[in-house]
């Protein structure tokens, strides 16, 4: 069993999955950081681009963009087998005769399908859940700790519907956050979140108003807790202001 | 803004307006092609939920409540002692906008009680759409209610600046209607109904680019303040799916809110009903069932105990077992135990072989309920008898939420 050793990026594993496809071998684990010595079957893989986008094309022409997005996703899910996933899923996908990205009777097809949807799941709660507070420099900051790395799927949509302001998405579990600046998204690294902002005075009416209408709009002969936890679990409690 | 007002004013309009139940922030197509504020293209989100388990979208609220009408079951109704309060326009843009940009909501709900009159009333709502779009170029979900009796001039205005409008009908049949919100009547609904329904098909023909109520209208129905059985609960729904081309009807269950004679007393609103209800709709836009096949006049009324696509599954063997490797996809939508996507799922793959139990029960179908429906490539539908009928009583799950 060799190692392959790649740089952490998703650019980096698809160069070592290639890498793998070409040589034809089969027996072949991933990792990034060569922790321990005692493997000496391992091997550094260097990141190609150019074949990198190669790889991404045929992967589009062979069967669709949903494909290449699906294993970016598996990828940003931080299962510890993802890169056998993902190299199980391209390879069944480059190698079978037909399209089968859609052949649900194929177990790989069914795992993708189920990762993504907790994927899509979480970033959907994160277009739900983020909360925008507007602090000294008038830019909206909020903080998120969410199941799987999302950050990297949520950009788009926070850009599209907030143009016109400036903010802020932080992940405290990852300890990184996107930056939009009016005109595009940039990944900063920070070490410490509250050093960064000093929240105004005013932007705690605006919290007490919308717990004031969160409270009110509330129908009481209608309580159902097991039905609100399983829209609202608990976990995301934190960051939610009206359940501050 | 006076803070401590403005919340006051809130709590009092929020609590007024939440009995109107539409909470869709879906269906729009409203891009931000002006890089300012907003976007409301496809899914909607649901931003939090209450307690009682229903979605927050939108910042749903009463301009006022004050109101010159007297409906039975309205809790801002002219009879009742409250404390009558309203938003001016400036306020209700300015809180919506400082929402919106914190991502509280997708956007605003607006309704009112009738204050002097429909029109000097939807002339206001009106008004405040088109501040925020014209002014504040807000591209966020705008969602006005249609006061019933307004002039076609208004209702022509609130489609350019909202995504959708809503008519109320309530009581479903107007005999009931009479009887428990006289001042009300559904041909002056049906009226706007149909004016608006005319101009977007005027306006899709001569200026498609253009957005006008891109996200249709809706309609919404009081479930047990009155007698109407489910059968004309549904087939009132359907008729208003196919001819009238509205794109949702709400259900909500009644919540006891006042002693008036008129309203049948309940200790608590009818959910069960409300939630076979909501299934029953699903089976009729998704699933391809008619009205008149879900229920019929000897049993015009939901099985409590039973999903309805379960029920007609036991009220028609003659139609099954369905095999998953041959049948269409709207036959495969009816066998008891899988829902749209798994049909998608099965008929996608099967071009690719046969498909087997193990892949059914693999893709998520509930195969203890559904394997007495179907036939696959290694698996017949066993025989159904008096046991069975019980054993699948057990099998329903959906229940647990609501028990």
């Amino acid at each position: 069993m060799i190692n392959f050793i790649y740089d952490g990026t998703f650019e980096g594993l698809v160069s070592a999955i290639a890498e793998r496809f070409m040589r034809k071998v089969k027996c072949v684990s991933y990792g990034v950081v060569d922790a321990s010595f005692l493997f000496s079957n391992s091997e550094q893989i260097a990141t190609d681009l150019g074949l990198v986008e190669r790889i991404c094309r045929g992967v589009i022409k062979k069967s669709s963009k949903s494909v290449l997005l699906a294993a970016y996703k598996i990828f940003l899910s931080e299962l510890p087998a993802k890169e056998k996933i993902i190299d199980l899923y391209l390879e069944e996908i480059l190698y079978s005769p037909i399209n089968i990205e859609k052949d649900f009777t194929k177990p790989i097809i069914l795992q993708v399908r189920s990762i993504c949807k907790k994927m899509d799941r979480e970033v959907h709660r994160m277009h739900a859940f983020v909360r925008f507070k507007k602090d000294e420099n008038d830019i909206y900051t909020a903080e998120v700790e969410p199941d799987f790395n999302i950050l990297p799927l949520i950009g788009e949509h926070f850009e599209k519907r907030y143009a016109d302001q400036l903010w802020f998405i932080f992940d405290r579990k990852r300890n990184y956050g996107i930056f939009y600046d009016l005109r595009e998204i940039r990944f900063i690294e920070l070490f410490n979140l509250s050093s960064q902002s000093n929240i105004p005075v005013e932007e705690n009416d605006f919290s007490l108003l919308w717990k004031s209408y969160y409270k009110s709009a509330n129908i009481p002969e209608r309580n159902n807790l097991k039905l609100h936890l399983r829209h609202v679990p608990r976990r995301y409690w934190k960051y939610l202001i009206e359940k501050d | 803004m006076n803070w401590e007002r403005v919340r006051e004013k809130l709590s009092i309009l929020a609590d007024a307006a939440k009995y109107d139940v539409s909470c869709a922030s879906s269906g729009s197509s409203r891009k931000n092609k002006t890089k300012t504020i907003g976007n409301s293209e496809g899914m909607g989100i649901c931003h939090t939920y209450t307690e009682d388990g229903r979605c927050v979208s939108l910042l749903k609220i009463l301009l006022s409540n004050h109101c010159i009408f007297d409906c039975a079951y309205c809790v801002s109704r002219k009879s009742i002692d409250k404390k009558r309060v309203a938003f001016s326009v400036e306020e209700v843009v300015e809180i919506t906008i400082n929402f919106y940009r914190r991502n509280y909501i997708e956007g605003l709900f607006l309704s009112s009680g009738i204050f002097k009159s429909p029109d000097y009333t939807m002339e206001r709502l009106v008004k405040i759409a088109k501040t925020l779009r014209e002014i504040h170029l807000f591209n966020g979900y705008i969602h006005l209610k249609g006061i019933p009796g307004s002039s076609k001039d208004l209702c022509n205005e609130a489609a350019k600046y909202a995504d959708r409008v809503s008519f109320n009908l309530e009581i479903p049949t107007t005999e009931f209607l009479k009887r428990i919100a006289p001042e009300k009547n559904h041909s002056v609904v049906y009226d706007s109904m149909d004016f608006l329904q005319k101009e977007m098909n005027i306006k899709k023909e001569e200026s498609p680019d253009e957005l006008y109520l891109p996200a249709g209208q809706s309609t919404q129905l009081i479930v047990g303040a009155s007698p109407e059985s489910d059968l004309q609960i549904i087939s009132l729904a359907e008729e208003l799916y196919k001819n009238k081309n509205l794109k949702r009807v709400y259900y909500s269950g009644y919540v006891p809110v006042s002693n008036d004679s008129r309203l049948p007393v309940i200790s608590k609103p009818p959910l069960i009903r409300e939630n076979r209800l909501y299934q029953a709709d699903w089976l009729i836009r998704f699933y391809g069932f008619n009205a008149n096949e879900i229920l019929d006049e000897r049993s015009p009324f939901l099985d409590e105990k039973l999903d309805p696509k379960m029920a007609y599954a036991m009220r028609h063997p003659e139609m099954f077992p369905i095999d998953v490797n041959d049948a269409g996809y709207f036959k495969i939508l009816r066998i008891p135990g899988l829902g749209i996507k798994t049909a998608k799922m099965i008929v996608q793959s099967r071009k690719f072989g046969k498909i087997r139990a193990e892949h059914l029960r693999k893709m998520g179908v509930a195969w203890n309920r559904a394997k007495y429906f179907l036939v696959c490539a290694d698996h017949f539908a066993p025989q159904f008898n008096a046991n069975t009928k019980d054993f699948l009583l057990t099998q329903t799950s959906q229940l647990q939420l609501f028990s």
